[in-house]
């Protein structure tokens, strides 16, 4: 279905055929273009729904969640959900710890992945290729398996139920980010570089000088990802943090699902604030990051 | 009209392989290392360790506390040869198939669409992202409800078009169907995202240049747009794969430690046997044979890239 | 999401770190002190637990009040998702609390290991907060070694009963099983009535869902035997293979559905929230969501030959054990002794509860505010009930598969009865048969 729409539009309209199609003199609208966003609404439809169902619940009385047939929207909204929700658990607290554990992890880690990927894209040196595999290799290893070494180590450091032991791990080591901006510096016109290295520049001036400003974009996208995967980081703090103060969202949204049976209002209520930052965040900043992991070697 | 793509042959690229970079010759371990140095701290202390500690637990015998033994390749044999853990990697395999594939192509194909929307592009991309800021739990509950065939609306649906529901957790053969479902929802918006990103870089001048030349659409897509987000689809069919091989928390927070086994998957098995049966031996066996699985699947989609991947350089 | 007014999480001393670990990876600096890194004359009990939100604020009370009775420092540590996977983390890298809530499939590997010690001593002592006797005897037996030494007691229990929607009963026309009970006629035959009268109505009667705990209550209400010298018996015995022929016969009156292998709160008692389901099997832990829905319901044991008794049936346990590793073994020992006596469960249990006590004497907890009417019946089950039987507990696989295998036997459609006992009796024989 969505194959057979898509060939019927034209598949790849550029950026600026868009243009002079709007800035053009006028043209009925064509079939391919109603059928285009009727495809693009049903599947924003199917997609946003089990998401507003979240947020509609959040609204809900338990006897609701359960009515039979189902509805979407409450009918008698019950905003006191969220209050159960941030009284039940220290969620100031939770979200403060949330924002600038994902926060510090986020620009501490992209310079650090920046300065790897750098290296992995432009330096020879020997053992190149396979460092690389071993970095690529180690996103293969399930969390679960290394938690009890990681714990031990943690608990030698000292570490255990801070928040270094969810601070540290992340920043000094993300495979996935140096993969992502290898991908980028590789895109980087190398004459760039030779004209700085000609100039006498040090390696350390290029990547500062030339190689950051080109990656800055990519680096912002990037960071959204880290930044996002930390917001919903589960296992680790689960493991590491014993104290309710130091607790962050997952963990405090995840309290409601009790042992054996769930607080399924307040549970939503939770979840949806513990989303709602990061949504208002990508609406505001979507054009930034999609743009941003687009290549930068080849706009010029 | 998928015909249509599908017979027509992808052109050759014309463009010669650009040469790789040699700013200098021979080699600048010493620069390197500084550069990597953070990183390299982290992978040494964080991952290596840990994992030659996995890696010595896996020949011995262990149950998590106390003493261990020196079990040899026990555990492995046990690992090649119990029907359990064999079939929980098919189902991680048929995971793979069924998650992988759909999401990429449909997530290339919303994405070549979205470029087309025009002013609606963000208002559409905002919905399909939505699924990706929500936290596991939140989603386990909404989809509970979802996959019960009693009282689903989905499964309402379906019968309002003549589809009898299956009962989509209990029925054998819809589990790991249903698990590729929540988690192409989950993904999907990421991976519009990162397709989105690739298309925009693709500069509309060779397009125009195609358009002098007379081009059809369908040679565009293969000549153009395919080769030049090339290093997207790689990077997400790489990392994909690894994350589908690991998928865990939706079984764990769906069916918590009762999973049938036609829903248990290679990493849920490693996390039970572990965890619940206290054999650290045979679940470190586990982790190493996937570990070296997906090393090897990946090492081979690294060495065919020289064949498709399109770099800038 | 200005949260700058905040107690600032992020210390100097984690700065510190920060600085020290990114500067020179394990160098040690000024923030390895480490929390559990105490000596014995720090006046301190670490105790760890899961709990839902309602249960920490309570648990944080317990604590402000022992600490106040005795000027012990009690901290509590909530786990929230996998409880096991923590605690064995934290006992491989020796850091657990000094007590901790233990679970069924654990206890026996933590006994076994020499993980957590045994509770005679302290009993036997005259300081002991609680004794043996208090608890219902079926609840402490998983708590034993082989030598019958005893390693945990029961912080409270959830005894499975028969729940059912009252509404549903009033349309169908038949009168409330609690009521039948109280009669004296709740019997196989008035279940069979109650479940018949329930399918004109397009409801659903009763599930029967995988897991010794229905498995095993089903049989026991009627007398049956379950086990003898360490062996399942269950499958020769004449009343098992009657109830189970009669569950089996029920499947194909459609008047009872098999209801799967999911985890609790799911499946059956999700559809008997939903109205969808007349009754459903299940504990104490409904109560709190049932409060909050608009139908009226009450609870009822499983049915028996004589029809106004309770007889044995399952009920979920878990215990609270002292820690090999606490650097001070005597006042965590105190602790649990005034964590689980009688006062600790009144005051733990009390007010919207979703439990029961293990102990005797504790009524008003259960019939509290009247809610389920016969809620009072809840402390017999508990009291004739049993947890999880040893026979299950000598093989860890047996507590993690049994219930996924039961489910692909119960799914692959049991011809009758007796095949079905076997079966199943083979699998907790020979744990090698689970699938």
């Amino acid at each position: 279905m969505a194959v057979t729409t898509a060939s019927n539009t034209p598949l790849v309209t550029p950026v600026d055929e868009g243009h002079t199609r709007r800035g053009g003199r006028r043209r009925p609208i064509s079939v391919a273009r109603i059928v285009l966003h009727v495809v693009l609404t049903v599947g924003s439809v199917l997609m946003a729904l089990p998401f507003l169902w979240m947020i509609f619940s959040a609204f809900k009385p338990l006897s609701e969640i359960f009515l039979q047939p189902p509805r979407l929207l409450p009918s008698e909204w019950q905003p006191g959900n969220f209050v159960d929700a941030v009284t039940g658990v220290p969620f100031a607290a939770g979200l403060w710890n949330s924002f600038y554990i994902a926060a510090l992890v986020t620009i501490l880690s992209l310079l650090t992945c920046a300065m790897a990927a750098y290296a992995f894209a432009r330096i020879r040196f020997r053992g190149r290729e396979p460092l690389f595999l071993v970095f690529l290799a180690t996103m293969m290893i399930p969390a679960q398996m290394t938690i009890i070494p990681l714990y031990i180590i943690m608990g030698q450091l000292g570490w255990v139920d801070t928040h270094l032991s969810l601070l540290v791990p992340p920043i000094l080591f993300n495979a996935f980010g140096v993969f992502l901006l290898r991908q980028y510096v590789r895109g980087i016109p190398v004459e760039l570089e030779e004209a700085a290295a000609i100039d006498g520049a040090s390696r350390a001036r290029i990547f500062v000088t030339i190689i950051l400003p080109l990656l800055r974009t990519p680096m912002a996208a990037l960071g959204i990802f880290i930044f996002l995967a930390q917001w919903n980081n589960f296992f680790h703090p689960l493991i590491f943090l014993n104290t309710q103060e130091y607790f962050t969202l997952p963990l405090l949204v995840n309290q409601f699902k009790g042992q054996y049976s769930s607080d399924w209002t307040s549970l939503m209520a939770a979840a949806t604030l513990a989303a709602a930052p990061l949504l208002i965040v990508f609406i505001i900043a979507q054009r930034h990051i999609v743009e941003g992991i687009a290549l930068q070697g080849s706009k010029g | 009209m998928t015909a249509t793509v599908s017979t027509t042959p992808p052109p050759v690229t014309t463009d010669p392989a650009p040469p790789a970079p040699r700013r200098r010759k021979g080699h600048d371990n010493l620069q390197a290392l500084g550069f990597l140095a953070p990183q390299l701290i982290g992978l040494v202390v964080f991952m290596v360790g840990p994992l030659v500690f996995a890696i010595v637990l896996s020949l011995s015998n262990w149950s998590g506390f106390g003493n261990r033994s020196w079990a040899g390749f026990d555990n492995f044999a046990y690992v090649l040869t119990d029907p359990d853990i064999r079939q929980s990697a098919i189902n991680t395999i048929w995971f793979t198939v069924l998650q992988v594939p759909p999401m990429m192509i449909s997530a290339f194909l919303i994405a070549l669409m979205m470029q087309n929307a025009g002013k609606l592009k963000s208002f559409y991309r905002t919905f399909y992202f939505a699924p990706v800021v929500t936290s596991s739990v939140a989603v386990a509950a909404i989809w509970l409800w979802l996959f019960n065939p009693d009282i689903s609306p989905l499964n309402s649906v379906l019968n309002s078009v003549g589809i009898t529901a299956p009962d989509w957790l209990q029925d054998p053969s819809y589990i790991i169907p249903a698990f590729a479902i929540v988690s192409i929802w989950q993904g999907l918006g990421y991976q519009i995202v990162m397709f989105m990103a690739g298309l925009q870089s693709i500069s509309p001048t060779m397009y125009e240049a195609a358009d002098i030349d007379g081009a059809s659409e369908v040679q565009k897509m293969f000549r153009i747009t395919l080769p030049m987000i090339s290093p997207t689809i790689l990077f997400l069919s790489i990392t994909s794969i690894i994350s589908s091989f690991q998928i865990f928390d939706y079984i764990y927070v769906f069916l918590d430690t009762n999973a049938p086994q036609a829903g248990r998957t290679i990493v849920y098995e490693i996390v039970q046997i572990a965890f619940t049966e206290f054999n650290f031996g045979v679940a470190s066996a586990v982790a190493v044979c996937l570990f070296v699985s997906l090393l090897v699947l990946t090492g081979l989609q690294l060495a065919a890239q020289r064949r498709w991947v399109h770099y800038t350089e | 999401m200005a949260q700058g007014s905040s107690p600032p999480t992020l210390s100097r001393r984690h700065l510190l770190g920060l600085g020290g670990a990114v500067g020179a990876g394990l160098t040690l600096s000024g923030c390895g002190v480490g929390r559990m890194m105490r000596g014995p004359e720090d006046n301190t009990v670490t105790w760890g637990s899961w709990a839902n939100p309602g249960e920490a604020k309570r648990f944080f009370e317990f604590n402000d009040q022992y600490t106040a009775q005795t000027g012990v420092n009690a901290v509590y540590q909530t786990v929230v998702g996998d409880y096991t996977a923590k605690v064995l983390t934290q006992l491989a890298g020796r850091a657990a609390p000094d007590a901790f809530y233990v679970n069924d499939a654990m206890m026996p590997t933590l006994i076994l290991e020499e993980q957590v010690i045994p509770l005679t001593d302290y009993l036997a002592s005259p300081d002991a907060a609680t004794a043996e006797e208090d608890y219902f005897p079926g609840l402490v037996d998983w708590c034993r070694n082989s030598e019958g030494e005893l390693y945990g007691l029961p912080v409270d229990c959830n005894p499975l009963v028969i729940w059912f929607n009252s509404d549903i009963m009033a349309e169908a026309g038949v009168d409330l099983p609690a009521d039948t009970f109280d009669n004296g006629g709740w019997t196989l035959d008035a279940l069979t009535d109650v479940l018949e009268a329930v399918k004109p109505t397009g409801k659903r009667g009763l599930t029967f869902e995988s897991g010794y705990g229905h498995l095993f209550s089903w049989i026991t209400t009627f007398g049956g035997t379950l086990f003898e010298d360490g062996r399942p018996v269950f499958q020769d015995d004449p009343v098992a293979i009657e109830t189970i022929g009669w569950i089996l016969e029920q499947f194909r009156a459609e008047t009872m559905f098999y209801g799967g292998s999911l985890p609790e709160g799911q499946g059956g008692e999700q559809l008997f929230q939903a109205q969808q389901l007349a009754c459903v099997v299940a504990g104490r832990w409904v109560l709190p969501n049932l409060r909050e829905l608009d139908f009226t319901y009450d609870m009822v044991p499983f049915p028996t030959k004589d029809g106004g008794v309770v007889m044995p049936a399952s009920v979920a346990c878990a215990a609270m054990s002292v820690n090999k590793r606490s650097v001070n073994p005597e006042a965590a020992l105190d602790f649990l002794g005034a964590f689980v006596n009688t006062e600790g469960q009144r005051f733990r249990l009390s007010g919207g509860g979703n439990a029961v006590p293990s102990v005797h004497g504790l009524e008003e907890v259960v019939t509290e505010g009247g809610v389920p009417a016969h809620g009072a019946l809840f402390l017999e089950c508990a009291e004739k009930g049993y947890a999880m039987p040893r026979e299950l507990l000598r093989d860890p696989r047996l507590a993690s598969r049994f219930s996924p295998s039961m489910d692909e036997v119960m799914k692959a459609g049991p011809t009758d009865a007796q095949t079905l006992l076997v079966q199943l009796s083979d699998m907790i024989a020979d744990p090698e048969r689970l699938s």
